[in-house]
């Protein structure tokens, strides 16, 4: 069995705990340690992005998730002296199903609780149950093993941390494969788990036959519960069926398309293009565009890029995108074409970067700079709408160039959102017009040092692109709506708290 | 001091739970919030715990002294950023702070569980990690950047406190026959 420690002694008057005799671990408790490693991994990156999509990814859902996985972990920690080893065989067999099941059955949960009206349970429910189904299990392991004289400390927790970056390695090489291939790898990760337990080869052969059947049928299943999960947060009509649905690095990709052609882009389960209502792009592209014939125009965030597509039509040079997470990219080129018609300008290119990291190292100016990023609602996305980030912007407009932001709702003095927005736009560009749209319903704002239109032109141009119900404010109108609203600085991100808060409580009152 | 002892993998989860949030927030703020960015925290973090765990543990030098030295790479990774925001090229230099970091909850661990069952250790320090990213989270949307400094720095002069106070509590080395 190899060497033997006596774990009970006393140094200088200090008594250490007693302990069974600790044994080297063998290779099937390392196996063991090391797959639970692994697994952790992978089912976390399921967990994070399906219920973060599930419950709208606010970053208070971020931190729920992140919370509820570790959660699960501290569960496990705490079970692991109640657990008898015989049981970790129907454990582990079960929890081959639950997860490799997951996105399914939670997604039908919550659509079964929306159809009650009682989706809010859903933010209670997933939240409970995700750390007993999702990660307790594996985080038995190593307390077991290591009280139980098993193996050493130092031996069994590396081997779980090794675990751990093979399951990261798991997902750089094969993650943009699709569900389909990472949970291949999980059940044969979950299967020689059952072999370090020593299970009999003909419930190893059941568990590889399940898990086949399983990851053959996943596709469909996969694709039919998102499109019911859409349908009924969403309410889009029976028929629809999802085109592309992907997990990136940074989120879940879907696109979906309705029985009259409509096709919608969602980014974590948030609507980000609806193709048959494109009236904030033509407010974030095409006005500013008529109103400037910029040269070079930037857009951060791609979406589905109709915004560049608009200003390209105006014979800009270059139209430049800027797009941190290539899924969405990929999912823009491949269905939304008509839209943004990429297969076709030449004055068109994608980079593939963070924005504000491109920003800074750029060097080129540009006429107008369009902020197509998300709202507010993460820590993330709220730098989006900072002093320093309209502050780095600043340095790369051209003398006449300006940018054009999306208010994210209605400005009005009720409205603390907008009007701490437009704060922080005051606070680094001297001159801002601020137009609502009735057909948008949002507000959008033109800012810069000094900007090259004036707030009549703007009306002329709204009115040119069929808007006959809007408001436009010059700029000393919008500083008296702004009032004594405080700008946005990353020492002040609590708009993320209440941008969160109010997005859970509409969805949930809806 | 026993029952402080008995709280210290908390503490030590809470600042862990600081200073992860910390690095993860303040290089996507100022490197780059790529995944390259995250992996590279995740990854190193992990390598840095597994040397602290194998290899570090068994050789001399107190808890204290790795403490420093993680909260040392971690005022290097800030001073990085203010003297070359967006410097993406310094990524190995972060890699390598943030092992230094990592090291030590690795040697922690493996000094601990001399002291306590593994279950308790660890399941303190994961519900101590816990607290520490959710504070650290909601007080950073309120205060900023300067919570992720001012208070991994108290509660590590907290925990140097304690471990130097109960210092043949917790072995430089583990005993060996």
């Amino acid at each position: 069995m190899g060497e033997s420690i006596l774990s009970v002694f006393t140094r200088q008057g200090q008594t250490f705990i007693r302990r069974p005799l600790i044994h080297r671990a063998s290779v099937p408790t390392l196996l063991l340690v090391f797959t639970g490693g692994v697994n952790l991994i992978l089912i976390q990156w399921v967990l994070v992005k399906e219920m973060t999509t599930l419950l709208l990814g606010t970053e208070l859902i971020i931190l729920l998730v992140s919370v509820s996985y570790f959660a699960g972990v501290s569960v496990g920690y705490a079970l692991a002296r109640d657990i008898r080893r015989t049981w970790l065989v129907p454990l582990a067999l079960m929890t081959l199903v639950l997860h490799l099941t997951l996105p399914i059955w939670f997604r039908l949960i919550v659509t079964g609780l929306t159809s009650i009206n009682a989706y809010g349970a859903a933010f209670l429910l997933l939240p409970l149950l995700a750390p007993f189904v999702v990660s307790a299990f594996y985080s038995v392991f190593l307390p077991l093993f290591v009280d139980g004289g098993d193996g050493t400390i130092g031996e069994l927790y590396a081997a779980e941390i090794a675990g751990s970056i093979s399951g990261i390695l798991i997902l750089v090489v094969f993650g943009g494969f699709g569900l389909q291939t990472v949970y291949t790898l999980y059940s044969v990760s979950l299967v020689c788990l059952l072999f370090a337990l020593g299970v009999r080869t003909r419930w190893l052969v059941a568990a590889a036959l399940f898990s086949s059947g399983w990851l053959i049928a996943l596709p469909a299943l996969n694709f039919w519960s998102n499109t019911r999960w859409y349908q009924q947060i969403h309410g889009l009509p029976d028929g629809s069926q999802t085109l592309f649905s992907q997990y990136s690095p940074y989120q879940k990709v879907d696109v979906i398309e309705t029985p009259d052609g409509t096709r919608y882009l969602f980014l974590d389960g948030l609507s980000h293009f609806d193709s048959s209502d494109n009236r904030l792009n033509v407010m974030m592209g095409d006005i500013p565009a008529r109103l400037l014939s910029p040269t070079r125009a930037l857009v951060l965030g791609a979406g589905a890029m109709q915004t560049e597509q608009m200003i390209a039509a105006h014979n800009a040079e270059r139209v430049t995108t800027v797009e941190i997470d290539p899924v969405v990219v990929e999912a823009g080129v491949r269905y939304f074409a008509a839209f943004n018609q990429m297969d076709t300008l030449t004055n068109r290119q994608v980079v593939i970067d963070d924005a504000k990291h491109f920003i800074a190292a750029s060097s080129e100016g540009y006429d107008l700079i369009v902020t197509d990023v998300p709202a507010a609602y993460s820590i993330q996305s709220a730098y989006f709408y900072s002093i320093t980030f309209y502050e780095a912007l600043r340095h790369r407009l051209t003398p006449n160039g300006i940018v054009a932001v999306n208010l994210t709702s209605p400005f009005s003095r009720d409205d603390p959102i907008s009007r701490r927005i437009v704060a922080s736009l005051f606070a680094v560009y001297n001159d801002v017009i601020v137009i609502t749209p009735g057909s948008v319903g949002w507000s959008v704002a033109y800012a810069a040092d000094r900007l090259p239109f004036t707030s009549a032109q703007v009306e002329a141009s709204l009115r040119d692109v069929g808007e006959t119900d809007f408001i436009a404010y010059q700029a000393t109108a919008v500083r008296a709506l702004v009032g004594d609203a405080a700008p946005i600085t990353l020492n002040s991100l609590e708009i993320v708290l209440d941008t969160s808060l109010r997005w859970i409580r509409n969805r949930i009152e809806d | 001091m026993r029952i402080n002892r008995l709280f210290l993998p908390a503490w030590v989860g809470v600042l862990l739970g600081f200073i992860q949030t910390g690095l993860f927030l303040q290089l996507a703020f100022t490197l780059s919030s790529s995944i390259t960015t995250y992996l590279m925290i995740t990854l190193c973090w992990l390598v840095g715990s597994v040397f602290g765990v194998l290899v570090l543990a068994q050789r001399g030098g107190s808890l204290a002294r790795y403490l420093l030295i993680a909260m040392l790479a971690y005022g290097a990774c800030g001073v990085m950023l203010v003297l070359q925001p967006f410097e993406t090229r310094l990524l190995p230099l972060y890699g390598v702070a943030i092992i230094l970091i990592g090291v030590y909850p690795g040697v922690f661990f493996q000094r601990m569980t001399p002291l306590s069952s593994a279950r308790t250790v660890f399941f303190l320090e994961n519900n101590g990690f816990i607290v520490g990213i959710i504070v650290s989270t909601i007080a950073f949307m309120f205060f900023g950047q300067v919570v992720l400094w001012i208070v991994p720095v108290v509660i590590s002069l907290y925990l140097a406190f304690m471990t130097k106070t109960d210092a043949r509590s917790l072995p430089a080395h583990r005993p060996s026959l």
